[in-house]
């Protein structure tokens, strides 16, 4: 009895480790299959990443030669509603805090809330930080003011709801083709 | 579905106008004898110094407010518009156009009337210009890359009515 | 990015400059309306008014055309003339005074303005040449508030409507007898049957005996009629001038290149007009290039097809027909692949095609009109393009044809060729066909055998074209094919060497038929589709290649044959996939034609139906098939073309081209060239259908009906070419 119990044990063992080198074998044979492919779409990649390069090259080549020979007339002005960039960020701050007290109310009225309220408040937020690039202190100031506008225009109810889905969704309702492709398969343009 | 928040407004001035008229005074009261003078700067509140800001040619495009719709970068071509073969008169080549890049015009599925996508389709239509550095500056304000077409000038070739009668060359009329 | 198109002044300019600066005459001083000027003393007031900026008002003058001097509506006051004075025809004498807006000058103008209207009918609501009218403008300008007529009692004359054709529509009644027609016909366009009958009030315009204006310029007597009394046919009733946008462009219906307005509307093009352009066209087109445009409605390809297994065609979308070619173009081998180009593409798909044929490796591109290999081939420029500038014939000493027939392969330049003839003692010589060409010219025979009797200087007109201070040939291409093409071009580029020394022109000038030719072989294509016949081909694209060079019986008998084209034709009936590609209206394309000149054309209106703009399909192709090409857009597929060859970047430019005495070395001129170098268009009817946008056409249909009757009219003489 002890004999067979030990060599069922050894069998079971012996099956198990079978098991256990076939699992390993396949495994290694997957990360092998892996390995290779992926080489080959690297390759690719490699490839059109190169071609994307040149075409870059040859873009910032240009560019520089813009740089370089158009004069921009550059004249200096003195800003008129904000001095300097940072009394600047101070309205765009104001701007947003009340903008963003008046969001609840915005969403509710203007039948917004199919969407839950602090989505809503991202996008309001992204209404702002998509000109976060911008430098000129005048044209902050202009877009400050524009801000402003918007919430005068929304507490006496100016807007229409679909009007505000269309702008503040514009380009999530038809996302234009980027790239060449695309594009042509899309239309004439 | 849309509530009014104008009555709210309402009653929100309301209230301030309210205190201001209501007899307590929470106000500071100076009489005339014991008025200090002070200096006007001690007042104002120190102005910070402005920074001045660089201007590029193509300032409108971030300042004006113009539509994202109209701020693509689009190929312009700077011209003087050639004589209309169907009449002799020059006066309409003398000043300077733009045409931009021809866009896509299809027809609405409503009305049959024509469609376009480009809000710029009209541009060259009554813009003229005097020279051609105010054409190359509006081109670059609005940020448009642009090509020049030197214009052909007229050519006047002398003419006279005394070669119709030539004996001897063939520029002699025999018809009417 | 600015990019200045230069018009830099051509050879035939700076040589017009050159020889009035070295002799020009003393200058007279003029004095218009108190401003002085000096002018050259064979001009007329009205030139010297011109020059000064001054517009004086006119109906009969054109300034291309002879001076008539009959309408009247030139006078100006001179100042110690009683009378008024014609400006149009009065030469300035030194110090002459004139006034062209005093009091007595517009009592004048009113005056003739007055008898204009008269006998005018009160058509212009149903005018076409309302808004674009002469009279309607200069009425308004110039004329009184009120006329004198009392039509109750009066009455006003009436003129039958004559029918010179299919193409030109007469209402006679509206005519102002101004007789620019009957000057046009007579001068520029050689049909002497056009004239007036009748004196005084009952004058009338037209051929008398019914006949069709047979002439390939027939059109322009539309624009030059001054009021509506010669109107397009195909235009009539269509649209009123201020309703339409105008778009300059270029027409590739013949090599010359010649300028176009498009003019359309809501995205329909409506009619071409021609375009001032001193170098190629002066102020006309032909009628091909008029009126071929309504083809472009007709039989047009709308959407990708696919044959499928029972040998139809069958609708397609963009996706399976990009994926079907890019499948095969990558099966196959470079030595099988070729690709074979018609004659009316832009460069910009030229190149496009080049660049993904030779991404695959393969160079079997090719043209469909043939062009020799020796003497360089197509790698010289100077064999195949129209060396001197078409501007530099009007300087032509003695002119020889050989093998073309000018007056139906390039209108424009053969309109050039009798100016000079008027203008001017040019002899010329055919070698090819004796068709009526629109001058008087020396026929040396059918065979190019002619060519070494120029050589040897046997003969009159071998003699004078010796002698001539600027001879020129001008072969067609049609004429350069095979062998002994190669050999007829060797020939002409000694008798072009031995003519040239000491002259600053270079003789010899090849006239192309088609508009995508020279820029197919400066891009570098091969001519000629002899090249695939050597091996099997398994995979064929054709690239607007309509005319019937490429049969299924000489590729392999499993070909897969693509068309890219606008027209379905010959092409497309073979093609086993079609792409729908754009014509010439309908994309931004650049097209150099038969001098060498890179033009650039505008679209006017878009491709109709799921057509594309044919650069960006191959492009679409190469991205498909795995080895897209580096450019994106318009701005950097013209970066390519200037990589390739700077001229075709350089608009309206000629480049002169270097390299002849090389040309002359590496020339055959050994080889029989009796040959028959008859061109293939000879008479009319042949010049009205030679493309695929003009067989399509139904008024090209017409006119060719029109014009092959007209042989049987018993009216219709064989026409006088010279005056003399």
């Amino acid at each position: 009895m002890n004999a067979s119990d030990v060599v069922q044990r050894q069998l079971k063992e012996d099956w198990d480790n079978r098991e256990f080198e076939q699992v390993i074998a396949d495994n290694i044979k997957s990360i092998a299959n892996f390995l290779s492919s992926f080489e080959l779409s690297c390759r690719s990649k490699l490839a059109t990443l190169g071609d994307k390069i040149n075409l870059l090259e040859r873009k910032v080549e240009f560019l520089e030669a813009i740089a370089k020979t158009t004069a921009h007339a550059v004249r200096t002005v003195a800003p008129i509603k904000s001095n300097n960039s940072k009394e600047a960020r101070i309205a765009v701050l104001e701007a947003y805090k009340e903008f963003q007290r008046l969001t609840p109310k915005f969403w509710w009225d203007f039948g917004l809330h199919d969407m839950p309220l602090g989505v809503f408040r991202a996008v309001i937020k992204k209404q702002f930080t998509k000109n976060a690039h911008l430098t000129d202190v005048r044209v902050v100031d202009r877009l400050v003011g524009e801000t402003h506008q918007h919430m005068k225009s929304i507490r006496y109810a100016f807007y229409n709801p679909d009007h505000v889905r269309n702008y503040l969704f514009a380009e999530n309702i038809e996302p234009k083709p980027k790239d060449f492709l695309s594009k042509f398969l899309n239309g004439k343009e | 579905m849309l509530r009014t928040s104008v009555s709210r407004c309402f009653q929100a001035t309301n209230t301030a106008l309210r205190s201001f008229s209501s007899g307590k005074d929470n106000l500071p009261v100076t009489r005339s004898h014991e008025a200090k003078k002070i200096d006007v700067n001690d007042i104002l509140e120190t102005k910070s110094p402005k920074v001045p800001v660089n201007v590029s040619s193509d300032e409108t495009m971030d300042i004006g407010g113009v539509p994202s719709a109209h701020q693509e970068a689009r190929t312009a071509r700077i011209f003087r518009p050639a004589r209309e073969a169907t009449q002799s008169p020059w006066g309409n080549t003398k000043l300077w156009r733009i045409e931009l890049d021809n866009r896509q015009r299809w027809e609405n599925p409503l009305m049959g009337w024509s469609g376009t996508a480009d809000p710029l389709s009209n541009v060259s239509m009554d813009l003229k210009f005097a020279t051609k550095e105010d054409a190359i500056a509006f081109c670059e304000k609005n940020r448009w890359e642009f090509d020049i077409e030197e214009p052909h000038e007229r050519q006047i070739k002398p003419k006279n009515y005394g070669q119709n009668f030539a004996w001897n060359r063939r520029t002699r009329i025999g018809t009417k | 990015m600015q990019r200045i198109v230069r018009g830099v002044a051509t050879k035939a300019q700076q040589q017009r400059q050159l020889s009035a600066a070295a002799n020009a005459p003393k200058k007279v001083e003029v004095f218009i309306d108190g401003k002085k000027i000096l002018v050259d003393p064979g001009m007329t007031i009205l030139q010297a008014c011109a020059l000064v900026g001054v517009d004086i008002p006119r109906f009969c003058y054109h300034d291309r055309l002879s001076i008539a001097g009959n309408c009247r509506m030139c006078l100006v006051e001179v100042e110690k003339s009683v009378k008024p004075v014609a400006s149009c025809a009065m030469p300035v004498m030194n110090g002459m005074k004139v006034k062209t807006n005093s009091d007595f000058v517009r009592k004048a103008r009113e005056g003739v303005m007055e008898f204009m209207l008269n006998n005018h009918p009160l058509d212009c609501p149903i005018c076409d040449q309302g808004g674009e009218c002469d009279l309607q403008d200069q009425a308004v300008a110039f004329g009184s508030d009120r006329g004198r007529l009392q039509s109750r009692l009066d009455g006003k004359r009436a003129v039958e409507d004559k029918d010179i054709g299919p193409l030109v529509k007469t209402v006679m009644t509206r005519c102002i007898q101004c007789t620019r027609c009957v000057r046009f016909a007579n001068e520029v366009a050689a049909f002497p049957d056009f004239g007036t009958t009748g004196r005084g009030q009952d004058l009338q315009i037209g051929t008398y005996v019914e006949k069709f204006f047979a002439s390939e310029m027939s059109g322009n007597i539309i624009d030059i009629c001054p009021v509506g009394a010669l109107t397009s046919k195909q235009y009539a009733f269509v649209a009123r001038p201020w309703e339409t946008r105008k778009t300059e462009s270029v027409d590739v219906l013949d090599a010359t290149g010649s300028n176009i307005v498009l003019t359309h509307r809501t995205g329909e093009l409506l009619r071409v007009i021609p375009k001032i352009n001193d170098d190629i066209n002066e102020e006309w087109i032909g009628d091909q290039s008029r009126f071929a445009v309504d083809g472009l409605k007709v039989q047009r390809l709308l959407t990708p097809m696919i044959r499928g297994a029972d040998g139809q065609l069958k609708p397609a979308s963009w996706e399976e027909a990009l994926f079907t070619v890019a499948a095969k173009l990558r099966e196959t081998s470079a030595e099988q692949k070729a690709a074979v180009v018609g004659g009316l593409n832009d460069v910009e798909s030229l190149v496009a095609l080049k660049d993904l044929f030779n991404r695959f490796n393969s160079e079997n591109v090719m043209t469909e009109e043939e062009f020799p290999e020796t003497s360089g081939g197509s790698d010289i420029r100077a064999n195949y393009i129209f060396n001197d500038g078409i501007a530099n014939v009007e300087n032509a000493d003695a002119i020889l044809l050989v093998g073309t027939n000018p007056r139906f392969e390039a209108p424009t330049l053969n309109a050039r060729i009798r100016k000079s003839f008027l203008y001017s003692d040019v002899q010329i010589g055919v070698i090819g066909s004796e068709s009526e060409l629109n001058y008087d010219y020396d026929y040396l025979g059918a065979s190019a055998k002619a060519i070494d009797d120029v050589l040897s200087g046997k003969g009159e007109f071998a003699k004078t074209f010796a002698n001539a201070k600027q001879p020129l040939i001008i072969v067609g291409a049609q004429a350069l094919k095979g062998e002994a093409g190669a050999a007829i071009l060797g020939k002409l580029q000694q008798l072009a060497d031995k003519l040239s020394a000491g002259k600053n022109v270079q003789v010899l000038n090849v006239l192309q038929r088609w508009a995508g030719q020279t820029g197919a072989l400066d891009v570098g294509y091969k001519a000629g589709t002899a090249a695939l016949r050597k091996t099997p081909v398994k995979f064929l694209y054709l690239l607007g290649a309509d005319e019937g060079k490429v049969n299924k019986s000489n590729l392999d008998p499993q070909a897969f044959i693509v068309y890219q084209g606008h027209h379905g034709d010959a092409g497309a009936q073979i093609a086993d996939v079609i792409f729908p590609g754009a014509a010439y209206t309908e994309k931004d394309g650049t097209y150099v034609n038969t001098e060498g000149r890179s033009q650039r054309g505008y679209p006017a209106v878009s491709p109709p139906g799921e057509a594309r703009v044919d650069w960006k399909i191959i492009r679409a192709v190469s991205e498909v098939a795995g080895k897209s090409l580096p450019y994106n857009d318009l701005k950097e597929i013209r970066q390519r073309l200037n990589e390739i060859a700077p001229h075709l970047a350089r608009y309206r430019d000629i480049e002169p081209s270097p390299f002849i005495k090389q040309a002359l070395q590496l020339a055959q001129t050994s080889g029989s060239i009796d040959v028959d170098v008859s061109p293939a268009l000879r008479e009319l009817a042949d010049y009205y259908q030679t493309n695929v946008i003009s067989r399509n056409s139904r008024s090209m249909a017409q006119a060719k009906k029109a014009a092959l009757e007209n042989k049987e009219n018993p009216y219709a003489e064989a026409p006088i070419h010279a005056r003399l």
